[in-house]
């Protein structure tokens, strides 16, 4: 339970006053406190009550007057009226001016009471919640912790994210797909000062396009068919905090150009609505493409760069962060560990050298996941290159970035079709239209070798 | 034996058992009732209704939980007419009801 709950009553008629104090202590959570007149109470409203029921008829000063008092000394306390009788106009006034609920003086109201009280409770604790998960949230980004590297290019990288985070500039983050793009997104935002409101990532591919715009600006209830109840878009959900665009470079022309008004302007409409609405969140985006060449090609707009340019962040690939491929997997595997509660598992010399000098097509998000797979495969706490297996895509491009002679290119795949081809060098010659020899020949000098099944 | 004009059966039900509670919040009422009937009797010979109808207002909560059923409408009727300055003429013997039964309830407490 929360801490004591404690009811300031304040009531005038003193019998009454006696009977709720009765009923309310009867919870032992609960400690009240009885006033029966407006001044001595105003006098204790420092001892923070986590409620206050009041009077609206007291002797010295009216029920709205103590209300407004209260609610400048301390806004969030809440205050439940007790009238007695029903005043619907006088009700409305009270609620307006602040007031948590009106209740009659009848053979209801204890009951009324414990159920504001129930709600009060319940809505202080899912608000100590929220705040907690906040600052978890929060702790979690702190940037020295959420991103890892030692390496030159990631200490640029720092310094420019501090600069990020000491303004409201927008940001342009560019890097391969995998190098962490969304993570510094977060990093800037949760160490801003727009860190208690929300970051709203859209991934711009996601979203077909045709819904784009509802999607980003909303729409109002009948917009367009299916439109059957207003929707709030990603721009105002993000008010006072940040919107993250990803894969901003796939982004609809047409929709571009709407995005580009709605910066300029500083403010949007819903679709199918008239009312105009202030933009307030700060602008981050993200694409793996060189958005310049894409403005030279004609399918990005040149307006919107510039706008959308703002502080460029550009992430270096894995394979050009040296040791810190190390760095990282070793924090991948720590964590990894710690969530499947294995113990430590460390990283043999032969294995580093394996994971160094591996070109990362898919960077940071394929090294977590050929580590994590390492972790499964391992029998020991010693991780080995045996347990480490590339299954990236296997594109050509990841061939050629391991920058291997030639000599040694022509025989991981001749060794590659051998394996295939169930060591059939016959098939094999044929398929790479080579002659028969020189495969005889490579076998001969052991630059591969066959493998007996 | 006249019968009771009260009931304490709602102060039971909240004291569930403590009997205690009960006899301090009778004890009060002894006490209360015929200040709030000063009150009223002061209100009347000064003309001022508002005051008779704000301590008809006060002691209502009181006649209802002391389940005091007679009075239930009356003492309503009294606070709307003095409020309202309404049936201004038929007041006075309003209150006298009132009062009458209020004397009666607090002589029956006494005895109980």
């Amino acid at each position: 339970m929360a801490d004591e709950f404690k009811i300031f009553i304040v009531e005038d008629d003193v019998w009454y006053g006696e009977v709720i104090e009765y009923h309310l202590s009867l919870n032992p959570d609960v400690t009240v406190k009885k006033f029966t007149n407006g001044k001595d109470f105003l006098k204790c409203l420092d001892e923070q009550p986590s409620l206050v029921t009041l009077d609206y008829s007291l002797p010295d000063i009216s029920g709205e007057e103590v209300l407004k008092r209260i609610k400048e000394y301390s806004p969030e306390t809440p205050v439940v009226i007790i009238s007695g009788q029903e005043d619907i106009g006088t009700a409305i006034s009270l609620l307006k001016d602040g007031a948590y609920d009106y209740i009659i003086k009848d053979d209801e109201t204890k009951d009324r009471i414990w159920n504001v009280i129930k709600n009060i409770r319940e809505k202080e604790e899912l608000k100590e919640e929220i705040s907690q998960l906040k600052t978890q949230i929060v702790q979690k980004y702190d940037f020295s912790k959420s991103i890892i590297g030692n390496s030159s290019p990631m200490k640029r990288i720092f310094s420019l994210i501090q600069k990020a985070i000491g303004s409201n500039i927008t940001v342009s983050i560019t890097g391969e797909t995998g190098t962490g793009k969304e993570v510094v997104a977060k990093a800037i935002h949760y160490n801003s000062a727009r860190a208690k409101k929300p970051f709203v990532a859209v991934n711009i591919t996601a979203i077909p396009s045709e819904l784009m715009e509802s999607e980003m600006f909303g729409h109002e209830k009948g917009a367009f068919t299916g439109a059957i109840a207003r929707r709030i878009g990603k721009f105002e959900e993000a008010t006072g905090g940040t919107i993250f665009l990803d894969e901003i470079g796939e982004m609809d022309i047409n929709m571009q150009s709407k995005l580009l008004r709605v910066l300029q302007e500083k403010e949007l409409t819903r679709v199918g609505g008239t009312g105009v609405i202030k933009l307030n969140s700060r602008i981050l985006v993200a694409t793996h493409k060189d958005l310049a060449e894409e403005v030279r090609k004609g399918n990005f707009r040149e307006d919107l760069y510039y706008r959308l340019l703002g502080l460029p962040i550009s992430l270096p690939a894995l394979r050009e962060r040296g040791n810190d491929i190390l760095l990282l997997a070793k924090h991948f595997i720590d964590e990894y560990c710690k969530e499947n509660e294995m113990g430590k598992l460390t990283v043999s010399p032969s294995a580093q050298n394996k994971l160094l000098k591996y070109p990362w097509p898919g960077n940071i998000r394929e090294l977590k996941a050929v580590v994590e797979l390492s972790c499964v495969m391992t029998d020991s706490n010693t991780i080995d290159d045996e347990h480490i297996t590339f299954n990236s895509s296997g594109s050509i491009d990841t061939l050629l970035q391991a920058e291997m002679p030639l000599r040694e290119y022509t025989n991981r795949i001749v060794k590659y079709y051998l394996d295939k081809y169930n060591q059939d060098v016959v098939t094999v010659a044929k398929k790479l239209n080579i002659g028969k020899s020189t495969i005889y020949r490579m076998l001969q000098e052991e630059t591969v070798s066959l493998t007996n099944n | 034996m006249e019968e009771n004009l009260y009931s304490l059966h709602q102060l039971e039900a909240l004291a569930s058992g403590d009997t205690a509670f009960v006899n301090k919040m009778v004890d009060m009422f002894i006490q209360m009732a015929p200040e709030s009937v000063d009150r009223m009797i002061t209100a009347l010979s000064e003309d001022d209704l508002e005051d008779l109808g704000a301590a008809a207002h006060k002691v209502k909560p009181s006649i209802d939980m002391m389940g005091i059923t007679s009075l239930k409408q009356k003492i309503r009727d009294l606070e709307q007419w003095g409020k309202n300055r309404t049936n201004v003429e038929l007041i006075p013997s309003l209150l006298d009801e009132v009062i009458e039964t209020l004397n009666d309830v607090v002589q029956q407490l006494r005895n109980r």
